[in-house]
C-alpha cells in the first residue's frame, strides 16, 4: 500500500475529519440561531438544496460557502471510508480479520449508502414548501405537476389558524378529523386524488404532497372568527432516493445492534473480579 | 402535586446514593425498589392526569430518563456484586438529572395536538432512553478512570462503558430514524436546516468520534474513556440548550 493511500485510510484522518465536521456543524448551529442568517436558512429549507445552491437570487454567499465546505468535508470522509474499507478487505483476503470485524466493515459500507441517500435528498428531485392554498385554488410548478384543492375541512378553534404548530393544543385542533381533498396532475393528466390529513401525505411514486398545517387565507388581517375560511399549507416534493434511504437506515441500526450483541462480552475477563 | 412528586423522587435517589456509598446492600435494594416504584408512579400519574405520555418537556422527559437509569441500577443490583462502584455513579447521574430539573418548571407539557402520534412518541421516548444509557455509560467510564491507577485489570469497565454507549447509539439512531419519518410525513422532507437538526447531528458526530479513537495503548484507551465519560454530559448539555429556544 502506498503512503498516500495509507494516509487516506488512516483512523487519524477519520478523527480529525469528525472534529472538523463537529466544529463546522457547531458554526451552522450558531448561524441558524443568529438574526443575520435565520431568513437565509428559511430560504434554504423552502426549496431543494441543489436549486438553492445554484440560484443567484437565494441566500447569502457566506451560507453557500458554509454548505460547500460541509460537502467537501463529507467527501473527505467518504474517501477515508473507501480507503479504510479497501485496506480492511485486503486483510480479509489475507485471513487476518475476525468475523466481528467483517460484520463491522459491512455496517460501515451501509453507512456510506445512508450518507449518499442523505446527499440524494439534497440534490435529486424537487421541493416546494409553503404553498398556501384554499378551496378551488390550483398551484402549478415548473416540473409540470399541479395540485388542486377540492375541499377543506377544519375541525377546531379558528384561532389556531394564526398559531404556530407547537402552540396548537388538542382542544384547538382535531388533526384526525381535519382534512383537505387534493388532486395531483401532471401536464393536464390526473395522477391521483386523495383526502389528506396532517401527518398522512399523498404519495404518488416518488412524488409527495404533504399537508403541513392549516392557515389563514392569504391577505387575511385581523382576528379569525368562527366562520373564517381555513386554507392549507403544503409541500410538493419529489425525492427518488427516499425509499432506499428509509430501507437502509434501519438496516444500519440493526447492524450496529447485532455487532453489539456479538461483542458484548470481552473475552478472557471475569466480570465479577473487577468491581468488588 | 408535581413538585411534591419531584422532591420525593429526589430524596429517594439521594438516599440510594448514600446507602450505596455506605455499602448497605439490602437497604440499597429496598431504597432502589422504592425509588423506581415512586418514579414509575409519577410517570403514570402524569399520563393519567394529562392524557399525554410524559416525554415532552424537561420535567417529564428527565423523570422518564431517571426511571430508566433507576431500572438499570436495579438490574445491576439484582446481578449481585456486579458493578458496585459503578452503581454509585449511576445514582449520581440520576441526581444530576433531578438537579437540572430543579431549574425548570415542574409542570406537565402543553397538550399539543399531535403528541399522541406514534412516531412523535417514539422519537421522544428513544431519545430519553438514549440519554439514560449514555449516562450509564458515563458511570462505567468514570469508574474506569478512577480505578485505573489502582488496578491494572480494569479494562472490563471501559468495555462495559463502550457497550452501553453503543446501545445508547442504537436508541439514538432509532430516534433519528423515527424523527426522519415524522419530518417526512409532517413537512415533506426528512431534513431541515435548523438548530434542532444541527444539535442532533452534533450528537451523532460525537458518538462517531467516541468509537473511532485510534490506537491500542494506554493513552488511546484513556482518551476513549474520557470522551465516553463525557458523552452523557454532552447530550444533556445540548438538551438543556435546546429547551432555551
Amino acid at each position: 500500500m502506498s503512503r498516500v493511500s495509507e494516509k487516506l485510510s488512516s483512523m487519524y484522518l477519520t478523527v480529525w475529519t469528525l472534529v472538523f465536521l463537529a466544529v463546522w456543524i457547531g458554526l451552522g448551529l450558531y448561524l441558524a440561531g443568529s438574526d443575520a442568517y435565520i431568513k437565509d436558512f428559511r430560504v434554504m429549507n423552502n426549496i431543494l438544496v441543489r436549486d438553492w445552491l445554484f440560484s443567484e437570487k437565494s441566500g447569502s454567499g457566506f451560507l453557500k460557502i458554509w454548505f460547500a465546505v460541509l460537502c467537501a468535508v463529507m467527501v473527505v470522509m467518504g474517501i477515508n471510508l473507501i480507503f479504510c474499507s479497501w485496506s480492511k478487505i485486503f486483510k480479509i483476503m489475507r485471513a487476518r480479520f475476525s468475523r466481528n470485524q467483517l460484520f463491522m466493515l459491512i455496517v460501515h459500507g451501509i453507512f456510506g449508502f445512508v450518507a449518499l441517500g442523505h446527499l440524494g435528498g439534497f440534490m435529486l428531485g424537487f421541493e416546494y414548501n409553503d404553498i398556501r392554498l384554499g378551496k378551488g385554488i390550483k398551484h402549478h410548478i415548473k416540473e409540470g405537476y399541479e395540485i388542486e384543492i377540492k375541499d377543506v375541512l377544519f375541525v377546531g378553534n379558528r384561532k389556531a389558524l394564526a398559531k404556530s404548530k407547537r402552540d396548537i393544543s388538542r382542544d384547538d385542533l382535531d388533526y384526525t378529523k381535519s382534512y383537505v381533498d387534493v388532486s395531483l396532475s401532471r401536464d393536464g393528466e390526473l395522477l391521483k386524488e386523495q383526502r389528506l390529513y396532517l401527518l398522512k401525505p399523498m404519495n404518488h411514486k416518488d412524488v409527495h404532497v404533504t399537508l403541513r398545517s392549516f392557515v389563514l387565507p392569504e391577505g387575511f388581517i385581523g382576528e379569525p372568527a368562527p366562520d373564517t375560511e381555513a386554507w392549507a399549507m403544503f409541500t410538493l416534493s419529489r425525492n427518488p432516493a427516499l425509499k432506499t434511504f428509509l430501507i437502509i437506515y434501519p438496516v444500519m441500526i440493526a447492524g450496529i445492534f447485532i455487532y453489539l450483541v456479538m461483542t458484548w462480552r470481552k473475552p478472557h475477563i471475569n466480570q465479577n473480579s473487577n468491581n468488588k | 402535586m408535581l413538585a411534591t412528586l419531584y422532591y420525593s423522587i429526589f430524596i429517594l435517589y439521594f438516599l440510594l446514593l448514600l446507602t450505596c456509598i455506605i455499602g448497605f446492600k439490602k437497604i440499597e435494594l429496598v431504597t432502589c425498589i422504592c425509588a423506581v416504584t415512586v418514579n414509575l408512579a409519577g410517570l403514570l400519574y402524569i399520563y393519567t392526569s394529562s392524557g399525554t405520555l410524559p416525554l415532552f418537556n424537561i420535567y417529564e422527559s428527565f423523570l422518564f430518563s431517571s426511571f430508566i437509569m433507576g431500572a438499570t441500577g436495579l438490574f445491576f443490583l439484582f446481578k449481585g456484586n456486579f458493578a458496585i462502584k459503578v452503581r454509585r455513579w449511576v445514582w449520581a447521574g440520576s441526581i444530576v438529572l433531578l438537579l437540572v430539573m430543579s431549574f425548570f418548571p415542574k409542570e406537565v407539557s402543553l397538550p399539543v395536538y399531535d403528541h399522541g402520534y406514534s412516531y412523535i412518541v417514539m422519537f421522544h421516548a428513544f431519545r430519553c432512553i438514549a440519554l439514560s444509557l449514555m449516562l450509564v455509560s458515563t458511570a462505567w467510564f468514570v469508574q474506569f478512570i478512577i480505578q485505573r491507577e489502582m488496578d491494572e485489570r480494569t479494562s472490563m469497565l471501559s468495555h462495559m462503558g463502550r457497550n452501553y454507549l453503543v446501545l445508547a447509539s442504537v436508541f439514538y439512531l432509532a430516534a433519528e430514524y423515527v424523527g426522519i419519518i415524522w419530518c417526512q410525513k409532517g413537512w415533506g422532507d426528512f431534513w431541515m436546516w435548523s438548530q434542532t437538526f444541527f444539535q442532533s447531528t452534533l450528537v451523532v458526530i460525537y458518538l462517531m468520534l467516541a468509537f473511532h479513537i485510534p490506537g491500542k495503548g494506554r493513552k488511546a484507551e484513556d482518551i476513549r474513556s474520557v470522551i465516553g465519560a463525557l458523552s452523557g454530559i454532552f447530550f444533556l448539555t445540548l438538551i438543556i440548550l435546546r429547551s432555551t429556544y
